[in-house]
């Protein structure tokens, strides 16, 4: 129940600020939302096999031992990575498009806005939906202690997709800067 | 058998993204894969060397040990770095070509054009490819334990 009340309030929230600003029409990208439920959906079978079902009992079920805890953690943080890099892959793919049939200056801005949606999809998906689910697990748990090394490497799957994250909005922004300033010297 | 669908999403999502947006071919390039498998295979063999071909076969494997759960994710997230750093080297490579060739806008689209390859290439054969080896050794090993406590 606090569940739906949640995802409600999300939607709702979003819902109402793409309402007042009349953006609408702009953040719908139909291909985007195939991508990212394409690819986490495919990645969670790929990795997972048919244990993908059992392991989202862990939201409601709480773990009682320290594997289930690192099994469930990392099942989310995975969804959560894997969106998060599905986004990133669909802005790529649309600035290789941009890239290669760009004509003037002008016609940079609105490509390049429109290749950051999938990005923004991915990243309300990771968020919104798998990071809190992963925040039930931990709540959930019936454990007394972590032990260190699992606590180390459910760090690390959490800052993997950062550097990719990072070098991807450093190769997008000087792209644009470079066009910029050599199409605007033409 | 469901490892090969989720395998078959992935690809088809892909794929009929990337025939909307445009084609195939703009999507391919040698230098970008050769120095994405030049480094991620020069990076194994320094950090691990034969104890490499090891960990992948714990992917086939049907009893991992206890011993090599935490060694075993270590090396692949080594390897999902080594592509980033593959695709660091990239960035540096075309901002170099870009530089030097500022006067000439036609090799502009082509250097701009690796680093992001790069980056993609980088992104799929880590994201869908080494991590799933990853989850699913620590999903074999996790899953075998809780028997035999049970059987305790």
């Amino acid at each position: 129940m606090n569940k739906l009340i949640g995802y409600l309030l999300f939607g709702l929230t979003f819902a109402a600020v793409l309402e007042l600003t009349g953006y609408t029409d702009l953040m719908l990208d139909l291909y985007s939302l195939l991508l990212i439920f394409g690819i986490v959906f495919g990645v969670m079978f790929l990795s997972y096999g048919t244990q993908a079902f059992s392991a989202f009992k862990y939201i409601s079920q709480p773990v009682t031992s320290q594997r289930e805890f690192f099994l469930a953690v990392s099942f989310f943080d995975h969804l959560a990575n894997t969106a998060i890099i599905a986004g990133l892959l669909g802005t790529l793919l649309n600035q290789i498009v941009m890239l290669s049939t760009i004509e003037s200056t002008i016609a940079l801005f609105p490509e390049t806005g429109f290749s950051l949606i999938s990005f923004l999809y991915g990243y309300v998906v990771a968020k919104f939906i798998f990071e809190p689910l992963k925040q039930n697990v931990i709540r959930n748990a019936k454990i007394n202690n972590i032990n260190a090394l699992i606590q180390l490497h459910i760090d690390q799957n959490n800052t993997l997709p950062n550097g990719f994250l990072f070098m991807g909005f450093v190769v997008v922004i000087s792209n644009l800067l470079l066009l910029l300033s050599s199409l605007s010297g033409m | 058998m469901f490892k090969l669908i989720g395998l078959i999403i992935c690809c088809a999502s892909i794929a009929v993204v990337v025939d909307a947006q445009g084609s195939f071919g703009m999507y391919l390039d040698i230098p970008a894969l050769v120095l994405l498998f030049g480094i991620t295979l020069a990076g194994i063999v320094v950090g691990y060397g034969k104890q490499s071909i090891y960990y992948f076969g714990l992917a086939w494997k049907k009893q991992i040990p206890s011993k090599d759960l935490l060694p075993a994710l270590n090396f692949f997230n080594y390897i999902s770095r080594l592509t980033l750093y593959s695709s660091v080297c990239a960035f540096f490579i075309s901002a170099i070509v870009i530089i030097i060739n500022i006067d000439e806008p036609k090799m502009l689209g082509p250097a701009i054009a690796i680093t992001l390859l790069n980056i993609i290439y980088g992104l799929v054969f880590s994201f869908f490819i080494i991590q799933p080896i990853k989850h699913g050794v620590l999903l074999k090993r996790l899953k075998a334990e809780p028997a035999l406590k049970g059987e305790k």
